[in-house]
């Protein structure tokens, strides 16, 4: 039970990652096509207060990982090191451009973080997908639990699922910007979304096919939990709805559709993965479960008693933020930078 | 396991910790002294120390960025180059990690959106305790990250078990032997740099003749805290800190104090050159009995030397002699100047020196080494275990990485963190030349 438990904690908080940290990152990649200085204003600004919060979600599930599954933790880590380190790279860079725009004068060094920015949040989009293409098909781990080397992260499967967290990622944060912005550049972004919702779709499919060549296993276990199955048919409602509400200007709906989807398409593979958290690409008996590699129950116990005297109060305050510095984004007010 | 490979991934560790810690040491600091210019300003409802406030805050924005963007590296960190390690400790160790991430850096990371972004928009009351929520939650984050460390230090709470160690007991990790003594010092340590860097800042428009009267303000209260903190620091934190030491890592302690012989009566050296070579300190200036004294409160405590011990067992002894020293020498020297300035500000002669002014300026780095050393050497003298008596660090590294792996990211860190280091300090300078309004 305990482990069950932190194997759908792991998931509810990478998926909070990715519903939040993934409009912010959107909202990166989209500034990279906008060529007006007051719209990449309002666009940084429109996440300015919050992103911070949203990145905290990554440290958290990492840090789980490290205290409920530390050969899973050591493995990924140790086993992805170069891309681990790129993507570290990545978050160096929009933190620092994210804060540091506001305050460099030099024409070169603004021009260059606001390029930072955008060109960071993409190599976070793309390695994030990557790193999670490779990790649904499994690592080379061995009998002993241990990393033995040779991960093709080159794998299509990866970029297969980067090309799919991308678009998905930008979808998001366009409706994050429709959310948040007003006149032309909101309408822009309502095109923005609508496209990406149509490849969306288009590539859904060929994922879910490929998935069943390159990770069967996600597909043999969600295919024997039936129970599940109104997980997918839930995906339904962004999939019909999510266009028609951009369209008729119900902003807000159509950014929860589009969380709605990346909820539906994480706890699917949680669902197929259970209670496999790290594929071994040998040999599925050698896979790190939530069973066989994680901490002691009394840590288990302990961590969770953390976590549930920690997040009510993180949901609180992250509301609250939310709530505090909603409505459309105004370039005027604010005198903090 | 490969010592070069082990060297390497040290190296990293050490730059990567090294660089990150330049931050949360200003950060943590100036928090605490924004908590205050912000209740003043509320309390008095001058204007001046809004103004401060605001400048101020600017630096702890830039500061926190850089604190975000490299403390994630860190957490990477022990499961990209420390593989055996996390499988090792993950069960205990994860935990403060975890718990860092859950109850503080949320908090911290909420709370500074409110504080930065939300002067104009928010209610006064509730601008002020986001402002102290934020020194509060970084605060609470260093408590975590010295439990982690602590631990390694001094483990208590667990049980080797399963070829692993496992938590039994959650409130003895946490509060395990050093975790307070740590904590204390760790965090007054920061206050001392938030000082420095108010009270540099404030002597910089002073010495420029802008602001007068605000940077007046603004080095008075950098002093407040300056002395008592540089005094705490001194006595009881360091103090107690040294005890804990002595009584749970005497090798680390010999070699920090540079003590070849164990003896009675042991003497305090000042100073002097640690010959690894012969077992022996050379050009020491000792005082007979002090260490004893303070290690123990009597002559007559036995305090081991580093030739009690199997030479395999030592840490690197010039280095953590050297810091330890060092950043004691610091500290001195860090009391003398808040000192000579209260006594200034006492005689009403505080600003009747440019000189002083300038020794502010100049310190400004100071500080920063001082909370470097101090780790350097409490980290350094823990050596050769990773966790203390339990783990050898060189049986805790990624087995299956190259020196080519390692190399790679050692160089892309000492890129990006180079170029960091320069747009930050750069940053500092524009922020603080560009001044406040009016």
């Amino acid at each position: 039970m305990l482990h069950t438990t932190w194997f759908i904690l792991i998931f509810v908080l990478l998926t909070g990652y990715a519903i939040l940290d993934g409009f912010d990152l959107g909202v990166g990649i989209l500034h990279l096509f906008s060529k007006k200085e007051r719209e990449k204003k309002i666009m940084v600004k429109s996440i300015g207060p919050i992103w911070d919060g949203n990145e905290v979600w990554l440290i958290t599930v990492v840090g789980a990982m490290f205290a409920a599954f530390p050969p899973i933790y050591a493995n990924i880590l140790s086993g992805l090191y170069i891309p681990m380190i790129l993507f570290l790279g990545g978050i160096i860079f929009r933190a620092i451009s994210l804060e540091f725009q506001h305050y460099v004068e030099s024409p070169f060094l603004k021009s260059f973080f606001t390029k930072a920015f955008g060109v960071s949040s993409l190599v976070i989009t793309v390695l994030f997908g990557l790193i999670l293409g490779n990790l649904l098909r499994g690592l080379p781990i061995d009998a002993t639990m241990n990393y033995v080397g040779g991960a093709n992260f080159f794998h299509p499967y990866n970029f297969l699922v980067a090309l799919l967290v991308t678009i998905l990622f930008v979808m998001h944060g366009a409706n994050w910007l429709v959310l948040k912005t007003e006149g032309e550049l909101m309408n822009r972004m309502v095109n923005w979304s609508s496209r990406m919702w149509m490849l969306f779709i288009l590539l859904y499919g060929v994922a879910v096919v490929v998935t069943l060549y390159s990770a069967p296993h996600i597909m043999q276990g969600l295919s024997e939990r039936p129970i599940f199955w109104p997980l997918q048919l839930l995906m339904i409602f962004p999939f019909f709805f999510m266009p028609n509400f951009l369209y008729q200007g119900k902003a807000l709906k159509a950014f929860v559709m589009s969380g709605l989807l990346i909820f539906c398409l994480f706890f699917s593979v949680a669902v197929g993965l259970y209670p496999v958290l790290l594929p071994s690409s040998f040999d599925t008996a050698f896979s790190l479960s939530a069973f066989n590699a994680s901490s002691s129950e009394s840590t288990l116990m302990n961590m969770l008693i953390i976590v549930l005297i920690g997040m009510p109060l993180v949901l609180t305050y992250t509301g609250f933020i939310y709530w505090s510095f909603r409505g459309k984004v105004k370039l005027e007010d604010g005198e903090y930078h | 396991m490969d010592e070069s490979l082990v060297l390497l991934s040290r190296f990293q560790f050490a730059l990567t910790i090294c660089f990150h810690y330049i931050f949360p040491v200003i950060s943590i600091g100036l928090a605490w002294m924004l908590v205050c210019f912000e209740l003043k300003a509320y309390r008095s409802g001058d204007k001046d120390y809004e103004d401060l406030a605001k400048l101020f805050a600017k630096i702890l924005g830039i500061t926190f960025a850089g604190g975000v963007a490299t403390g994630i590296t860190m957490e990477f960190q022990f499961g990209t180059n420390w593989a055996n390690y996390s499988k090792f400790v993950g069960d205990v160790f994860g935990a403060p990690l975890a718990a860092e991430a859950v109850l503080a850096f949320f908090l911290e990371s909420t709370f500074i959106g409110f504080y930065l972004f939300g002067r104009a928009r928010l209610p006064r009351k509730f601008h002020l305790f986001s402002g102290f929520m934020v020194a509060f939650g970084a605060t609470l984050s260093a408590f975590w990250i010295v439990v982690a460390n602590s631990w390694q230090q001094t483990p208590a709470g667990h049980v080797i078990a399963n070829g692993r160690a496992e938590l039994v007991d959650f409130w003895a990790a946490v509060f395990n032997p050093s975790t307070l003594p740590r904590f204390f010092h760790t965090v007054g340590g920061t206050i001392i740099m938030g000082a420095f860097l108010v009270a540099a800042v404030a002597s910089y428009y002073l010495l420029k003749d802008r602001y007068v009267e605000k940077a007046k303000k603004a080095l008075k209260v950098a002093i407040v805290f300056g002395l008592t903190f540089s005094v705490l620091e001194a006595m009881p934190f360091g103090h107690l800190h040294a005890v804990q030491v002595a009584k749970t890592q005497p090798v680390k302690l010999a070699a920090m104090e540079g003590h070849f012989e164990g003896s009675k009566n042991a003497a305090f050296n000042v100073f002097g050159f640690p010959d690894e070579k012969e077992g022996k300190l050379k050009f020491g200036i000792a005082v007979p009995g002090v260490l004893s004294l303070l290690v123990g409160n009597s002559l007559d405590t036995y305090v081991p030397g580093l030739n009690d011990y199997d030479r395999s067992l030592w840490p690197p002894v010039l280095l953590t002699f050297a810091s330890f020293h060092s950043m004691v020498a610091l500290g001195s020297l860090f009391i003398a100047i808040f000192s000579i300035a209260a006594f200034l500000w006492w005689r009403k002669k505080l600003f009747n020196y440019r000189l002083l002014y300038q020794v502010f300026l100049v310190a400004l780095p100071l500080p920063m080494l001082a909370n470097q050393l101090g780790w350097t050497a409490a980290e350094v003298g823990r050596q050769p275990w990773i966790v203390y008596n339990i783990l050898k660090t060189s049986d805790a590294t990624s087995a299956h990485l190259s020196g080519g792996q390692i190399w790679f990211s050692i160089i892309f860190f000492s890129i990006v963190y180079a170029f960091l280091g320069w747009v930050y300090l750069y940053l500092l300078n524009r922020t603080v030349k560009k001044g406040m309004e009016a």
